[in-house]
């Protein structure tokens, strides 16, 4: 674990050998694996020792088929046909991909992708396995399959697999032990307890186990829901805070969507979505990889052909909007919020936002530095780190003041404190009266910015309602704190402290 | 069930087969029975995947080289006598462009000469059209000897390039739509993004290939020294084109040289690049037989004359896969119970 851009990716990196020998740079110091120091040795003479999956898996395919893949490995290995063969159907049957073995790899999942990528390499029979944010692009349940599976392979291997990840609350029931990484060039490692009681950044049940002083300190929920019982019983004579929900008649509709279906190729995306988003609002999309929550989002900003329905922006269909008139009304922040960088400055950004929002030269940069105070201006937007990036992006966005603010994943790649910090500016927002979609897979980030939760599947939107009723009523999507504190009506580790502030 | 598809060289020499008798002017019906056969084959043998379509792109290229030859052999030819159907007026040209004409008498034997020298071309792109929707192309790459191995990688990748290519010009289109912006010269707010896309791509590509153990076992030098053997074969053929071309001696010899070398650098290089191949394509007894009728199909025309009996024949052997082949399966090789 460790703050972004603090160096997960690179430590990762140097046990396989890819830095030095891929990236370049100065290494001192020496790394073996099972006696082989990564000084002598390349990363492709080490394979059948470690085996590393990428941040995007899928960027990393060969092949273009699920069983070539996994082969491709062995191929280059010199491995005999009948040994491969072999491999292939066990690794098959142990990542449950059986299924999926002729299929094109560019039609699978992210969960599925990011199985492939293990199997392939796994086929090489390695010792030590190493995984690069394995779950940050999944949904709960798959992300929850790709971590039960990473489980067996240790129990029925005895593999030792290494995982960077921001999002503690999914991992910190399976790790043994963590190498907090601290940005300075220093790590610690320990036991979890350990790290987690040192770490001010910490999943919801760390922080509330370490608020209620609870000895010891609960990892997992189930830890922590034997531990809670005298905080449920403190707790049940208090109401969880009224989340500000706008009355929505009164005010005015920001977004219309009428039967709208979304159509690729062969595939219905959305099959007839209809909802309604008023001023002051902020309204989360959830459900699987593939549900259909980019498609909606993006007919919102008229990036998504529409095939039947209406999309209405403040009364204007959304696809007929342009420039200014489109900006002012909606900001979007699409998933790979790189996308909307072309500058090679974060001033000439800045300066390019305010020509396109027609308004006063600097006013992008003022939205910067409230959002990001420490910010260089003459940095290269690539090399900033992923938070500071999302930030650029929105004060670009927000520079034309628009009504709907729009986000698609946006905590991907985020860790707590600039999560916190994206909190903070979504609910300045929804105080300002204006409006937020937000399409996630965070269920933490859901339970605190959220007032409504719209949950798709199949193109189709099963439930509509407060966030508390929509994420109670799942258990996959519940928030860690209404897990442990169920049955009462506790959504996030701040409502309760406030709560018992009052009291 | 056998549910395996034909090895890709098999349809190769398969369509090859009829291409050479094609260009050996067995006939007007034997051209026609060869066209119907093919069509019957493709048909009837096909899979569904992307490069099934190749036939039906053969088909409408095929047309478009007929008429072209119909057209440039009625207005641009040398006189042929014969009946007078009909007069084009003449264009008249230099002098030293004496022996050429255009427009002119067109008589009928210069259409039907004309329209069977067409049909012939038709044939010929039909053939290899045929081939290609048949066979699979990344089972051809992989069945390749192992110092081709290298160039089929890349093939591959490349394959899956394009349409991550075409995303990222998508993904940089909406952004400038998401931005308002408006300008409409704006190269390089376009090349930019997509170049720093591929770039990352190619960079995270290789990191990814190479922490695979891609290119663990390779010996440069044994590969150096096949590959000059390699060149010199292709040398040595080419030397013997010419010479046949020219109708010089020493064709023969030449070819038998290029051959040779081809053969012995192909196993040099084979033996350094040290891999393995995952469930690799079989030959076996469809494989045999569809080579057998292509080598008879070649051999027929080349030794017969155009009869009745030797059109059926050639018919007749054109069309053997259709009972001998199994349905192309699209599937990557599902072996039958039989392996």
């Amino acid at each position: 674990m460790g703050q972004t851009g603090s160096g997960k990716s690179s430590l990762l990196k140097l046990i396989n050998g890819l830095v030095p020998h891929h990236t370049g740079g100065i290494l001192s110091g020496e790394i073996t694996v099972a006696g082989r120091s990564t000084r002598m040795h390349r990363p492709r003479e080490l394979v059948d020792l470690i085996g590393i999956v990428g941040q995007s898996p899928s960027e990393g395919f060969v092949t273009d088929t699920v069983e070539e893949e996994i082969a491709f490995g062995m191929e280059s290995l010199g491995i005999p046909s009948e040994v491969m063969r072999k491999r292939v159907e066990e690794t098959l049957d142990l990542l449950g991909l059986a299924q999926l073995r002729n299929r094109s790899l560019s039609t699978l999942s992210g969960g599925e992708a990011q199985r492939v990528a293990i199997a392939a390499v796994l086929t090489m029979h390695p010792k030590v396995l190493l995984l690069d944010e394995p779950t940050s692009a999944l949904d709960p349940i798959a992300a929850e399959e790709v971590l039960s599976i990473l489980a067996r392979l240790v129990h029925d291997l005895g593999l030792t697999i290494i995982i960077a990840e921001h999002r503690l609350e999914r991992v910190l029931q399976f790790v043994d032990r963590i190498i907090h990484v601290l940005g300075d060039g220093q790590v610690r490692l320990g036991l979890p307890e350990e790290i987690m009681a040192q770490s001010s950044s910490a999943p919801p049940v760390v922080l509330l186990g370490k608020d209620q002083d609870w000895n010891p300190l609960p990892l997992t929920v189930r830890d922590a829901r034997r531990l809670a019982e005298p905080l449920r019983e403190k707790l049940a004579n208090l109401s969880p805070p009224i989340r500000k929900s706008p009355e929505i008649k009164s005010l005015p509709l920001i977004l219309e969507i009428k039967k709208l279906v979304v159509q690729y190729e062969k595939n219905l995306a959305l099959k007839g979505i209809d909802f309604e988003v008023s001023q002051g609002e902020v309204v989360a999309i959830m459900g699987r990889n593939g549900a259909g929550k980019s498609s909606l989002l993006g007919s919102t900003v008229g990036i998504t052909p529409i095939k039947s329905g209406q999309v209405l922006l403040n009364g204007a269909p959304a696809a007929e909007l342009n420039g200014k008139a489109l900006i002012s009304l909606v900001g979007f922040v699409p998933q790979e919020a790189t996308d909307l960088l072309y500058g090679e400055s974060v001033l000439q950004e800045c300066t390019f936002a305010d020509r396109d929002s027609q308004v006063d030269p600097g006013t992008t940069y003022k939205i910067l530095n409230q959002l990001l105070p420490d910010i260089t201006e003459s940095a290269h937007p690539r090399d900033l780190s992923e938070g500071q990036r999302l930030c650029l992006v929105l004060a670009i966005v927000l520079a034309a003041s628009p009504k709907l603010l729009i986000l698609d994943e946006p905590t991907r790649g985020l860790d707590y404190s600039a999560k916190l910090r994206l909190i903070k500016i979504l609910r300045a927002m929804a105080a300002e009266g204006r409006s937020v979609i937000l399409a996630t897979h965070d269920v933490e980030l859901v339970a605190e910015v959220a007032t409504r939760v719209i949950f798709l599947a199949e193109g189709e939107k099963i439930a509509d309602g407060s966030t508390l009723e929509i994420l109670t009523s799942s258990p996959a999507f519940a928030p860690q704190i209404s897990k442990i504190l169920a049955p009462g009506k506790w959504l996030t580790f701040s409502e309760i402290t406030s709560a018992l502030e009052q009291s | 069930m056998n549910q395996r598809s034909l090895h890709p060289f098999a349809w190769w020499a398969w369509g090859v087969g009829i291409a050479v008798t094609a260009s050996q002017s067995p006939g007007t019906p034997a051209l026609v029975l060869l066209c119907i056969s093919a069509a019957m084959v493709v048909y009837s043998k096909k899979s569904d995947q992307p490069w099934a379509k190749a036939f039906s792109i053969g088909v409408r290229l095929g047309l478009i080289a007929f008429l072209i030859r119909m057209i440039i052999g009625v207005t641009l030819s040398v006189p042929i006598p014969g009946n007078t159907l009909f007069t084009l007026p003449t264009l008249p040209l230099p002098d030293w462009m004496a022996g050429i004409r255009i427009g002119g008498p067109v008589t009928s034997e210069r259409l039907s000469i004309t329209a069977i020298e067409g049909l012939t071309f038709f044939t010929l792109i039909l053939a290899i059209a045929a081939a290609s929707a048949l066979a699979n192309p990344k089972q051809g790459l992989r069945a390749l000897p192992g110092v081709m191995h290298q160039a089929g990688v890349a093939l591959i990748i490349s394959t899956t390039l394009i349409p991550h290519f075409v995303t990222s010009i998508q993904r940089v289109k909406q952004a400038r739509r998401l931005r308002g912006d408006q300008q409409r010269i704006a190269f390089r707010k376009i090349a930019v993004p997509i170049f720093e896309d591929s770039l990352q791509r190619a960079i995270n590509l290789g990191a990814a290939m190479e922490s695979r153990g891609y290119g663990l076992h390779d010996s440069s030098t044994g590969r150096r020294f096949g590959s000059q053997i390699l060149l010199s074969s292709i040398v040595a053929i080419t030397i013997g084109i010419t010479l046949f071309l020219a109708a010089i001696e020493g064709a023969a010899i030449a070819f038998a040289l290029g051959t040779a070398l081809l053969v012995i650098g192909l196993f040099v290089a084979s033996k350094s690049t040290i891999r393995t191949r995952y469930r690799p394509q079989v030959w076996k007894g469809a494989e045999w037989i569809v080579l057998a009728t292509s080598i008879t199909l070649i051999l027929l025309v080349l030794l017969e004359n155009q009869s009745t009996l030797t059109t059926s024949a050639i018919f007749i052997l054109a069309i053997t896969p259709l009972f001998v082949a199994p349905k192309e399966s699209g599937l990557k090789n599902v072996i039958g119970v039989a392996h």
